[in-house]
């Protein structure tokens, strides 16, 4: 296939994923909250509520319309891995303003309630919470032997097949399977594959151990419900992580068997990563939507009683109903309050080491995605 | 056992968390064996800083209450007695209940009454 044809193909996978994040922001989200301020379940019925999400709706379809349109435009007329990747990443900052457009009101309507709306102030802590002899919160942890196995596998393999081959071996492929670099080979090179697999499996194995360490959250007025969300919540993703390191793992043990020319494989790697890929995006994405933030999607058999009042006050925590800021909160991570993820407490300097780094990565892997193209 | 700490009240949150986590252990919603959260955890979950978690283990700890285990956190022992020093403490911290229902005019007896139901239904386990 064509480059451009595919990178075209992919802007618009792009624009119809980003533009149903957005446009569905508020449902996936946390429950209790609206638009990064926290309400009573009650009030989201209420008609200030119910005009302001669907303003929000037409505020964001008509931006991020005309955003996909140039995007797409532009990605037809003049397209680049640049442009594809900075349109990519600029379509998250229509969401913001639209998102931030709608906060602000929503939190001008709370306000304008009065004092009333918030009872009192509590958070409610389950002690047993991850005790494993209840139900379970994530997959247990020996599970991931599968894919450290894997990393291992392609370490012992490469090292044993070192001897066997030849004094140039193929470092880079082209889109049709084809190897087009050769460099003299040495251990460095030949494992350099199955390292770069182990920092990701870490990366993903950290984010499973996260995700279930974060704070529990339970509903006051509900504890039974809100804990079995929680705790759904926790468990699907944790599979998730599951999945993916062990697909990640299939795909570069493909790859480095093939550069071990163990295995010689054709056109087809490059189809069968793309899938890949694709798949574990999709299904990130599907377990947002269908589970929601906290599990506020899940559908549990509880009272259906709707509280017309808050029990914690915490607005004045999340800046911008976005960024959480606690001194007194030790935790680094914790659940996003807007969307459906995990994001920092930016009061503790670790996070902002770490938003630091993420930062960097992105601009570095754009970077070298974009420099050899701009240098030609 | 589910604590409850609220923001807004009066009493510190460290008492809070004592006083509930002892009336926990007194109705056997936590009993000797079971484990707490380590201090980051429940710190963690609460948002409060560590120290006040520390402060309240250190406490138990030191009653007897609670053992720290390096590997499973603290654990539920209940090796407390209760000495001539506690008694007094103990003496000391009803003296302003039952001032107040003195003066209400509260009987003796009521106010035995209260207590004495109070620690059947710790013996009930309720």
């Amino acid at each position: 296939m064509d480059e451009k044809i595919f990178l075209f193909y992919m802007a618009v996978f792009v624009c119809i994923t980003a533009f149903l994040t957005g446009f569905f922001l508020q449902d996936i989200s946390r429950k209790g909250i609206f638009f990064g301020v926290r309400i009573p379940d009650g009030y989201q019925q209420k008609p200030e509520f119910k005009s302001l999400k669907a303003r929000y709706r037409i505020n964001y379809g008509t931006s991020f319309g005309i955003y996909c349109t140039l995007y797409l435009f532009l990605c037809c007329n003049n397209l680049n891995l640049t442009i594809f990747i900075m349109g990519a990443l600029f379509s998250t900052v229509v969401v913001y303003i639209n998102y931030l457009y709608i906060h602000v009101k929503a939190k001008n309507i709370k306000l304008y309630e009065g004092s009333s709306i918030v009872k009192r102030d509590i958070v409610v802590v389950d002690t047993g919470f991850r005790d494993s002899r209840k139900k379970r919160v994530q997959i247990p942890a020996w599970w991931f032997c599968i894919p450290a196995a894997a990393v291992l596998f392609n370490i012992v393999v490469s090292i044993l097949q070192y001897d066997m081959l030849p004094p140039m071996i193929a470092v880079h492929w082209g889109a049709s399977g084809m190897a087009d670099a050769w460099a003299v080979k040495s251990y460095t090179d030949i494992l350099s594959i199955p390292v770069i697999l182990l920092f990701v499996l870490l990366f993903v194995f950290f984010k499973y151990r996260i995700s279930g360490k974060v704070k529990q959250q339970i509903d006051p007025d509900d504890t039974d419900e809100s804990t079995a969300r929680s705790r759904a919540f926790r468990y699907v993703w944790s599979v998730y992580f599951l999945v993916i390191s062990i697909l990640l793992s299939a795909i570069f043990t493909i790859l480095q068997l093939n550069k071990l020319m163990i295995i010689r494989m054709g056109p087809e790697m490059l189809v069968i990563i793309i899938c890949i890929s694709l798949l574990t995006a999709i299904a990130g994405i599907a377990i947002s939507v269908l589970v929601g933030q906290g599990g506020s999607r899940i559908r549990i058999n509880g009272k259906g009683r709707e509280s017309m009042t808050i029990d914690r006050n915490d607005d004045k925590l999340w800046k911008l109903g976005f960024f959480y800021y606690n001194p007194d909160d030790p935790s680094v991570f914790i659940e996003k309050r807007v969307g459906v993820g995990w994001g920092l407490n930016y009061a503790r300097p670790a996070a902002i080491i770490i938003a630091v780094i993420a930062v960097l990565l992105v601009i570095g892997s754009v970077g070298m995605a974009v420099l050899p193209s701009l240098t030609k | 056992m589910l604590l409850k700490i609220d923001f807004e009240s009066e009493t510190p949150i460290y008492m809070q968390l004592k006083n509930q986590l002892m009336e926990g252990m007194a109705r056997k919603e936590l009993v000797p064996g079971d484990s707490l959260p380590s201090v980051r955890q429940l710190a963690e979950d609460i948002g409060i800083n560590m120290h006040t978690v520390n402060k309240v283990y250190s406490i138990l700890k030191d009653d007897g209450f609670i053992v720290l285990d390096r590997r499973k956190g603290a654990v539920i022992s209940n090796n407390a007695g209760a000495g001539s020093e506690y008694l007094s403490r103990l003496r000391n911290e009803i003296i302003p209940a039952a001032a107040e229902a003195y003066c209400r005019g509260v009987s003796k007896d009521e106010f035995l009454e209260i207590c004495s139901s109070i620690f059947d239904s710790f013996k009930r386990g309720n």
